[in-house]
């Protein structure tokens, strides 16, 4: 069959080998798999040097050793196995070595001494080499198949140091790609959080976020809430979290390794419970602590431990989770935020309802009074406190006056006052006196209201006569009556006027049961006489810059001063006065009665 | 553009025969180089490949020849290689395959040399 002469055969070798070093040229620019252009290195060496055994062995970057990548024949067995060996790179010029040359490496992979190293390599790097085992072979390899090998060495080397680059700049895109991957589910994650309304939830997300995101079973997530840490988030950990003192750990000022952490000990008994939960965290396999801020405070604090393969979480991982961790703690907060909302408008509500109570109880209209000029006014405060007035005409011609001051404020103190407001009408329709009137309402506020709440209060009946005053003070600010003296019409201005107090009665109502009935006393007003009733919020109507009460002083002498007035202009006067006093800033309930006799 | 290349194997008494169609080149080698592995795998060492519809030989696939040849008869068997076109026959023979293989004219042949060796 082979009827060329040599040398044809010679040329058409050549043309062979041409077009071998063309094909494999072409391959490899059109493959960037390593495998693919190792493999194909071997095949053609083998092929071609009609051996059959062969590997490839790869300098691994920084590190001392080779690693046999493939192996045709005997080697095949050896892919993957690494070989101790540092070259001196800088020394490795030459395209092909012998055994006398590299004695380790051929020690190293047992070649024979026929064996041959063509060096892989480009300009500036070294990569390895193909290993060739002559031994199926009986002549020696000639120079024109060496400088073949060689060239096929070559254009390899290229293509391998340029596919290196790519497997490199897949890894970064994988990277990339898993950075893109974090940040989509931090969004979509925050999109949920945003819908959430409970603390619970939004742990329970968090937890199966770590858990499905990173493969990590076991964490912690602390949160501190005024002073107070709770551990939201537990997975895979023994329970008795809190045993040590978890507010330490909201002073370790970044991400770091749990062994490291004691180093950031403000002082040595911080050191000390750091170290406990050091050891403690370290029982538990969690290896990293994150402390998680929210403007410029720790609010959250995470152990994580690491993944269910074992693997310890890569420094992006550790970013993932800390983002995470920043969006529970900000969704936390809105939550809170919006609570706090809701409870403030149930309060608003109840304050509506409160007022609209209040409103109720108190008299819509006063009573017309042969012979007395009387003006009144109850501002309720912002808050709603207990203040009640009423004046109403009795079945015998007389009139029940009666002001009270209920501790507290809101709903409870305006349910008080209807209790309050219900029993004087109905005692009014029974045959009773005021002071055993007085005593049953006071057993009754007793017996149904909490030790730390009681009610002032005064009630007067005016008789039918329009003059006397039948009175019951129990604890209550004591009304005044002011009456300008004829007797000294020589005296000084403040002597002319007579104040005299209606303080007489007995105990404030609902702190003691009626051990002593209460007092009635009379009073007969005179012609001009001024009397005033009112509650603490008048007094104690606040200055705003100075925190100064109004006072009873300085009522008494606005008083005095627009005593030849009407009852209306008087309680105008006074008013007026408090408001400017305390720039119109009420935190009481404010209740004032002026009556004037004409 | 991978080119076009499939194995088919059959069997002749303990003998497997693999008839090879098409180009083989560096990147369906590594179906040639399976096949080989899988036979040494079932212990079936005896080994005709025909080429009469291999169209094509590149280096690399001659590379695969050459990478299990000395395993199959260290372990007792041998690869034969069967109806060569004569293009194919002269890559084998510019590149010295004929001294290092046994190369028959027809499969009939390649079957009757095992047997006789047997």
């Amino acid at each position: 069959m082979n009827g060329s002469s040599s040398n044809d055969r010679a040329i058409q070798l050549g043309h062979f080998e041409q077009r071998t070093l063309l094909e494999t040229g072409r391959d490899l620019i059109e493959s960037q798999d390593p495998e693919f252009i190792l493999n194909n290195l071997l095949l053609i060496s083998l092929g071609k040097l009609r051996v059959s055994s062969a590997c490839i062995i790869v300098h691994g970057p920084g590190e001392d050793r080779y690693v046999i990548s493939k192996g045709k024949g005997r080697f095949s067995h050896l892919e993957g196995q690494m070989l101790n060996h540092e070259p001196e790179i800088g020394s490795l010029k030459k395209g092909v070595y012998h055994s006398r040359e590299l004695p380790e490496l051929f020690e190293g992979l047992e070649l024979s001494k026929d064996a041959v190293m063509f060096h892989l390599r480009t300009s500036t790097h070294h990569i390895g080499f193909l290993c060739i085992e002559p031994t199926f072979r009986s002549e020696a390899i000639t120079t024109q198949e060496q400088d073949f090998i060689e060239n096929l060495c070559l254009i390899t080397s290229a293509t391998l140091s340029s596919s290196r680059m790519f497997e490199e700049l897949k890894k970064i895109n994988r990277r990339l790609d898993r950075k893109v991957h974090d940040l989509d589910s931090l969004f979509e994650l925050s999109k949920d959080f945003n819908q959430m309304q409970s603390i619970d939830e939004l742990s329970r997300t968090m937890k199966f976020a770590l858990l499905g995101q990173l493969f990590v079973n076991r964490f912690l997530f602390l949160f501190k809430e005024g002073g107070q840490v709770r551990a939201l988030v537990q997975s895979g950990l023994q329970i008795k979290v809190l045993e040590h003192n978890p507010l330490v750990l909201f002073d370790i000022p970044r991400v770091m390794a749990v062994e490291t952490m004691a180093d950031f000990g403000v002082d040595s008994s911080s050191t000390d419970e750091l170290e406990a939960w050091a050891t403690y965290l370290t029982q538990q396999k969690i290896h990293y602590v994150l402390p998680v801020e929210s403007q410029g405070e720790t609010l959250g604090v995470i152990g994580i431990g690491n993944k269910s393969t074992g693997q310890a979480l890569a420094v992006d991982e550790l970013d993932f989770v800390l983002s995470l961790a920043n969006l529970v703690v900000l969704n936390i907060k809105r939550i809170q935020l919006l609570q706090e909302q809701l409870l403030n408008q149930q309060f608003q509500k109840e304050l509506e309802l409160a007022r609209t109570i209040q409103e109720g109880l108190l008299p819509k209209k006063l009573p017309f009074i042969e012979g007395l000029d009387i003006a009144a006014i109850n501002i309720p405060s912002k808050q709603i406190g207990g203040d009640y007035f009423d004046l109403f005409r009795l079945n015998d011609g007389g009139h029940l006056l009666s002001i009270a001051d209920v501790t507290g404020k809101g709903v409870p103190a305006a349910l008080l006052m209807a209790n309050l407001q219900a029993m004087i009408h109905a005692l009014t329709l029974q045959e009773t006196t005021l002071e055993a009137a007085t005593g049953t309402i006071n057993d009754f506020i007793y017996t149904n209201i909490p030790a730390d709440k009681f009610i002032t209060f005064f009630w007067t009946k005016i008789e039918a006569d329009g003059k006397t005053l039948k009175f019951v003070n129990a604890g209550h600010d004591h009304p005044i009556v002011f009456r300008r003296s004829t007797s000294d019409p020589m005296n000084e201005f403040n002597a002319q006027v007579e104040q005299i107090e209606l303080n007489e009665g007995g105990l404030l109502l609902g702190v003691l049961p009626t051990l002593a009935p209460y007092t009635v006393s009379y009073f007969t007003l005179e012609a001009n006489d001024v009397v005033i009733f009112y509650t603490d919020g008048v007094t104690e109507a606040m200055h705003p810059t100075t925190e100064e009460e109004y006072s009873l002083n300085r009522l008494k002498k606005v008083v005095l001063r627009h005593l030849d007035k009407t009852a209306e202009e008087i309680k105008n006067a006074i008013i007026s006065e408090v408001n400017e006093f305390s720039n119109h800033m009420r935190f009481d309930d404010l209740t004032l009665i002026v009556v004037k006799k004409e | 553009m991978m080119k076009h290349f499939t194995i088919t194997k059959r069997q002749e008494e303990h003998i497997a025969i693999l008839e090879i169609n098409g180009e083989l080149d560096a990147h369906n080698a590594f179906q040639l180089e399976q096949q080989f592995k899988t036979l040494i795998e079932t212990e079936a060492y005896h080994i005709i490949v025909n080429c009469s519809n291999l169209e094509y030989i590149a280096s690399a696939g001659l590379g695969v020849f050459m990478a299990y040849i000395e395993d199959i008869r260290n372990l007792g068997g041998d690869i034969k290689l069967s109806n060569m076109t004569d293009g194919v026959y002269h890559v084998f023979d510019l590149l010295g395959f004929p001294s290092l293989y046994d190369i028959h004219r027809d499969e009939s042949e390649a079957l009757s040399s095992f047997k006789t060796q047997k």
